[in-house]
């Protein structure tokens, strides 16, 4: 099941978003059977609607969308609250984003979410490619705190045109066996390719960043990404189910 | 035709990435490229202080390749004698400028280099992205100083900072934008639309990032026919034998 364990649904403040008609209709042109969905930022700062509706698409998408919860750390108990009820109803994963909610991910209002996906034994999808707030080095603080919690970290955990932040993003990979990647967005494909040979392809995850980024193009990026027809089933789909437990 | 206007060759053993030539022709043959811009990862002559002769012998070996001279202006005098000597007497048909590894584009030490070239006739390539010292509107100041220097804008501003990019494209008629690294196709066809098709040059930053790829990404752009054809090779040859301004 070819699975692009990275999209955004609804309307967003800062620019691109879709909606879930335009979302599968992108899905079945570039031949992507499921996709997991994150709450866009909404124009109307509420997190909480923004999540009931992608939770509503997802229950609506024949098991096509798989739903994330998108939580803010800075409202404290609200936040663990909403995730849990999220959970419950089906959400696969919490959601973070350390740039559009503006936190540092292993600042310290962030470990009670850590705490919670523990308990709830359920992953934490993490926007990377931030430095200020998002750097490697600092998820990697988190992870190794919270170390039965599993992180998945958008764009190789590092968005960093001059190659260099791939260097702590290999560190982290290295000191956090709790940590995954995705690919989306990811240019230096002897990048990929070292991750995927060096730590094995269960440590990476085809994701696209749509609407934001390219799907079709970024799924050329995962396919390109290993010639090995085992890895490559793990990275655009095994590791996707294992991880959400579609 | 294909030319690629940005790929690297290094094997210094200070250089973060050892890529011999073959690395990069081999890539360069499946990806049906025919010629390509390559330079160092390291600034010569400090910390490399062979690296112009060293580009300079890659490319008489395999005239395939185009040799630009990566400098770092903070050896001053020397790097403009080096740089200067090389276009003279070794065939150097550039300059490559990173910030990160020397200093600002428009302190005078990197004026003085940049002024170099532009007398010399040869295009000037800046890394420009997200990160000081390689912002495209710090090179905008570059443009100011020195109207007359040719100016590539390789990545096109990287991630975050394409905008900006475009902008200042749009405000000097000697300035390109290179499309290696950055991932958004549409960004490429929005670069064609503002500035013209003559002014986008395909790079691919290859071996690191996969050429191929780069390519399917410019040919993801819904170009015209011609617009492709300019920005995948004609453009760049036109720079590189003194012609192209707009």
């Amino acid at each position: 099941v070819l699975t692009d364990c990275h999209c955004y649904l609804g309307p967003c403040l800062f620019g691109p978003s879709q909606d879930r008609r335009s979302l599968l209709e992108t899905m079945d042109q570039c031949g992507v059977e499921r996709a997991v969905v994150i709450a866009a930022r909404p124009p109307t700062y509420r997190l909480g609607p923004a999540n009931a509706a992608v939770l509503q698409h997802a229950l609506r998408s024949r098991h096509r969308l798989v739903p994330l919860v998108r939580i803010d750390p800075w409202q404290g108990d609200a936040a663990i609250a909403e995730a849990r009820s999220f959970l419950e109803r089906g959400a696969r994963a919490l959601y973070l984003n350390p740039w559009e909610e503006s936190f540092a991910i292993n600042s310290e209002v962030v470990w009670p979410m850590a705490a919670l996906a523990e308990r709830a034994d359920c992953p934490v999808f993490v926007s990377m490619g931030h430095p200020w707030v998002a750097h490697p080095t600092q998820l990697g603080d988190l992870a190794k705190r919270f170390g039965r919690v599993r992180f998945i970290a958008s764009h190789g955990a590092s968005l960093d045109i001059s190659g260099r932040g791939l260097h702590d993003a290999r560190r982290l990979l290295t000191s956090c066996p709790n940590v995954w990647i995705d690919t989306s967005g990811v240019y230096r494909m002897d990048f990929l390719e070292g991750v995927i040979r060096d730590f094995g392809a269960r440590r990476v995850l085809f994701g696209s960043g749509s609407p934001y980024f390219d799907m079709q193009f970024e799924l050329e990026r995962a396919r390109a990404a290993t010639s090995d027809n085992q890895s490559r089933e793990a990275v655009l789909s095994d590791n996707a189910q294992t991880l959400f437990q579609q | 035709m294909i030319w690629d206007a940005h790929t690297h060759v290094d094997q210094s053993p200070r250089a973060p990435w050892n890529e011999p030539p073959e690395a990069l022709l081999a890539l360069l043959d499946s990806a049906g490229i025919e010629r390509a811009v390559c330079m160092t990862y390291m600034d010569c002559p400090i910390p490399e202080p062979n690296g112009v002769r060293y580009i300079a012998d890659v490319a008489m070996r395999h005239p395939r390749l185009i040799p630009f001279a990566r400098m770092n202006p903070l050896a001053g005098q020397e790097a403009v004698d080096i740089f200067t000597n090389g276009v003279r007497d070794l065939g150097i048909r550039g300059l490559k400028l990173h910030g990160l590894s020397s200093t600002h584009p428009t302190f005078p030490a990197s004026l003085e280099l940049i002024e170099a070239a532009a007398i010399a006739g040869v295009p000037i390539l800046f890394h420009s992205g997200d990160e000081d010292r390689g912002l495209p509107l710090q090179i905008l100041g570059v443009c100011e100083e020195l109207p007359e220097a040719r100016v590539i804008l390789g990545h096109m501003g990287g991630y975050f900072h394409i905008g900006d990019a475009i902008r200042v494209a749009e405000q000097h008629p000697r300035v390109y934008l290179e499309t290696s690294a950055m991932p958004f196709p549409a960004a490429i066809r929005e670069a064609v639309e503002r500035v013209g098709g003559a002014r986008v040059l395909f790079g691919s930053d290859g071996p690191g990032a996969n050429p191929a790829l780069e390519l399917t990404k410019v040919r993801f752009a819904g170009l015209s026919a011609r617009d492709q054809e300019l920005v995948l090779g004609i453009n760049i040859e036109r720079l590189l034998s003194g012609g192209g301004d707009s």
